[in-house]
């Protein structure tokens, strides 16, 4: 009887191993595409592709936090399950290092000849090959609330609000005349984070570039706390989203709606610096406010963001899945298409950018949103962007809260701060060596 | 008749010589695999400069090397001594006071089980869901503690317990680790003092000696080796500190760097900053000054003994 139950259990577990195994996609049988992607967006393109061609295609999306993760473990055993892969720009690098994204050369010229530039230039290696492409561009902007714009300065006109943000110093001085008016300029002082790269990338030639734009940025972020020109409501709070739609407490940091005293002093949030998708969570987000923003230039043209496609090296359907990179990419039918689809995105094709150019969007109060976004783009300097910028630009942010916070001056916390770029990337020469 | 006429031993079916090292296999595979090869694979990595893909270089000690003289790394290590001795300080001073009590033969405490159960709970409840817990409750715009002392008059306006001084984060995070801690090393302490020999206190008590008297010559000497023991196992575990900084911080070891600890700062370099060979080389700088730290604590401890 004992040996029976023995057997019966072993029995049992041995079907339980086998059934961990089996059940994730297997790439390439019948012509099926594999995608492992990190935003929703592909799932509409993956199901026009089918429209259009007849082929299967399986999208899996990933969180953010976790797609590197999943991708430097399966693809660094070589795995050719997944057909289709994507990255951030801050991930692209590390992909192109690690041998991940397959050489899209044969697109080069296409590529070239139909991408806004700074697409095409993030889509090529260190060594110049091109191995991912995007469906769209995320310029930046300075999304402004017009009502308070007439009120404060007498125009909404995007070209006057642009002259208020051109520069830290007219920042300052736009965050003071609001303050007077009782509104806050910013959500926190975060968003000047986008300015950061305004003149020079943060390495160039092996050396840290603490530029007078730099410091400039970082006595406006100073500035703008200890004077409480902001409402210290973080992005992504509660607060934050609610403020599109209307007032909001101030100080009201990620504290959820219904933990808020009625009887704070309130503000109201003048502008979201934000790339061209922040536009569309604005729109979701405003409310009867629907229709009373506009888009203006902020101290430079930066981009964030944007989902690049690729091919997996390891891949054993390549020809199949560079026909859907290329689908999604590089034809002009389905830009249009997700264009319509998407009512906000901006693609990544000039041609369409261009045929669309006099579309005037009812929620930015009839603005050319697409001819603005076309030229931020068209201007972004992508040779600014660098592989260290993520982890330099968090050392800075925190140096600024140092000093925003009276933790420390602002020669200590720069000190501090070159320390910690040397700790991290021992390579680069700072201003203390 | 001799031996080399005996008959061959016969092995029969329920003969267990073998079996012993069959159901040891299914462990010592496990161990290996999961335990030897992940170690010996990381003191490998630590003289290359692995970056968790593509391929690795050889830098023979420049990650040591690197390691020794880094900054950040040895203010990482001091911030992590900082709390583990004030955490150490409340968990001994703690659970001594209440071993003390739970002991005293003239008060004779009722409840002592139910009160140790009651005391280990904290030790028992995982790190994220305390670092949450005291993360909400030392918020300094609305967590309870400050709206309590606000209410009673204590203070005047919200501390920024977690925000505002390094100081200050620091003796928070040694103050939720004693009170995780304190229940373990007060059963241990417990277990010690129920080990002295009753006949000690009773010739005290008839020579006349008080309770202070008592305590300080009698029941402290003969602790000694248990609160050694409690002290180099909390040394220990006090080195590798992560969680709780690292969750009450909000991942980032603010303020400033003050809840930046050494494990911290190799998880960084590891998963943030994705220099897998040089948080390697760390791992093993710190394995390197823990067994220093362990083997003289074990040396004076065997000292005071003999």
């Amino acid at each position: 009887m004992k040996r029976i139950i023995s057997l019966a259990l072993a029995a049992v577990m041995c079907l339980s191993l086998a059934a961990c195994g089996g059940s994730s996609s297997q790439a390439g049988g019948d012509n099926k595409l594999v995608v492992w992607t990190l935003a929703e967006d592909l799932k509409d393109f993956a199901a026009y592709y089918t429209e259009q061609t007849g082929v299967e295609v399986e999208v899996t999306v990933i969180a953010p936090a976790d797609y590197p993760t999943k991708i430097n473990t399966t693809l660094g055993s070589r795995n050719g399950d997944v057909d289709v892969i994507v990255g951030e720009p801050q991930m692209l690098a590390d992909f192109y290092d690690a041998g991940f994204f397959a050489d899209l050369s044969e697109f080069d010229a296409q590529a070239s000849e139909k991408l806004v530039d700074y697409v095409y230039e993030a889509g090529k290696d260190e060594d110049g090959v091109l191995r991912a492409l995007s469906y769209q561009v995320t310029p930046g902007s300075v999304i402004y609330r017009r009502d308070l714009a007439k009120e404060v300065f007498g125009t909404d006109d995007p070209a006057a609000i642009s002259e208020k943000f051109s520069t830290f110093g007219a920042i300052r001085q736009t965050a003071a005349e609001l303050d007077a008016a009782g509104y806050s300029i910013f959500g926190d002082t975060g968003s000047l984070r986008w300015f950061a790269n305004a003149d020079a990338p943060w390495v160039q030639d092996g050396t840290l570039q603490m530029t007078d734009s730099r410091l400039n940025y970082l006595d406006a972020a100073v500035d703008l706390y200890q004077n409480e020109y902001v409402a210290f409501a973080p992005e992504w709070s509660a607060a934050w989203y609610a403020s599109m739609a209307g007032s909001l407490p101030v100080n009201a940091g990620w504290a959820a709606l219904d933990e808020l005293d009625a009887n704070a002093p309130t503000t109201q949030i003048f502008s979201y610096v934000m790339p061209s998708w922040g536009a569309v969570i604005i729109r979701d987000n405003a409310e009867e406010n629907k229709g009373n923003f506009g888009v203006a230039k902020g101290v430079c043209s930066f981009f964030g963001g944007g989902t690049f496609i690729g091919v997996n090296e390891f891949s054993k359907n390549q020809e199949e899945a560079k026909k859907f990179v290329e689908f999604c990419t590089l034809n002009e039918d389905v830009a249009q298409w997700w264009l319509e689809k998407s009512d906000g995105d901006v693609v990544a094709i000039e041609s369409v950018l261009e045929a669309n150019k006099d579309y005037e969007n009812t929620s930015f109060g009839n603005q050319k949103t697409y001819e603005f976004f076309a030229n931020e783009a068209a201007a972004v300097d992508y040779s600014l962007v660098t592989r260290y910028d993520t982890a330099i630009g968090d050392a800075f942010g925190q140096a600024i809260e140092a000093v925003q916070k009276g933790e420390k001056d602002k020669e200590t916390a720069l000190n501090d701060f070159y320390q910690e770029v040397k700790a991290v990337y021992p390579e680069i020469k700072t201003p203390i060596d | 008749m001799g031996k080399k006429n005996a008959p061959a031993k016969h092995r029969g079916p329920n003969d267990v010589d073998h079996y012993g090292a069959l159901f040891c296999i299914p462990f010592v595979v496990t161990f290996l695999v999961f335990s030897v090869y992940p170690v010996l694979r990381t003191f490998v990595m630590s003289f290359t400069d692995y970056k968790g893909y593509g391929k690795a270089d050889l830098v023979m000690l420049d990650n040591y090397t690197r390691a020794l003289t880094d900054p950040l790394f040895w203010e990482a290590f001091v911030n992590t001594l900082k709390m583990w001795g004030i955490n150490i300080v409340l968990q001994l001073g703690l659970a001594l006071l209440l071993t003390v009590l739970f002991n005293d033969m003239k008060y004779r405490m009722k409840g002592l089980s139910l009160f140790r159960a009651i005391f280990y709970l904290p030790n028992l409840i995982a790190c994220t869901s305390v670092a949450f817990l005291f993360k909400t409750l030392l918020d300094w715009q609305y967590g309870s503690v400050n709206q309590v002392l606000l209410k009673a008059g204590l203070i005047s306006a919200p501390i920024n317990w977690l925000g505002g001084s390094g100081a200050t984060a620091q003796a928070v995070v040694g103050v939720v680790g004693a009170w995780m801690w304190f229940g373990n090393s007060f059963i241990l302490l417990m277990a010690g003092v129920q080990g002295i020999s009753r006949d000690y206190y009773e010739a005290a008590t008839i020579d006349g000696a008080g309770r202070w008297k008592i305590f300080a010559c009698i029941t402290m000497p003969l602790l000694r080796p248990i609160m050694m023991y409690v002290a180099i196992t909390s040394l220990i575990g006090g080195l590798q500190l992560f969680d709780i900084p690292y969750l009450i911080s909000g991942t980032k070891g603010q303020p400033g760097r003050s809840l930046y600890t050494a494990v911290f700062y190799l998880f960084n370099m590891a998963f943030t900053n994705r220099q897998m060979g040089y948080a390697a080389a760390i791992a093993f700088v710190l394995f390197a000054i823990i067994a220093v730290c362990s083997f003289v604590a074990f040396r004076l401890m065997n000292q005071k003994e003999d």
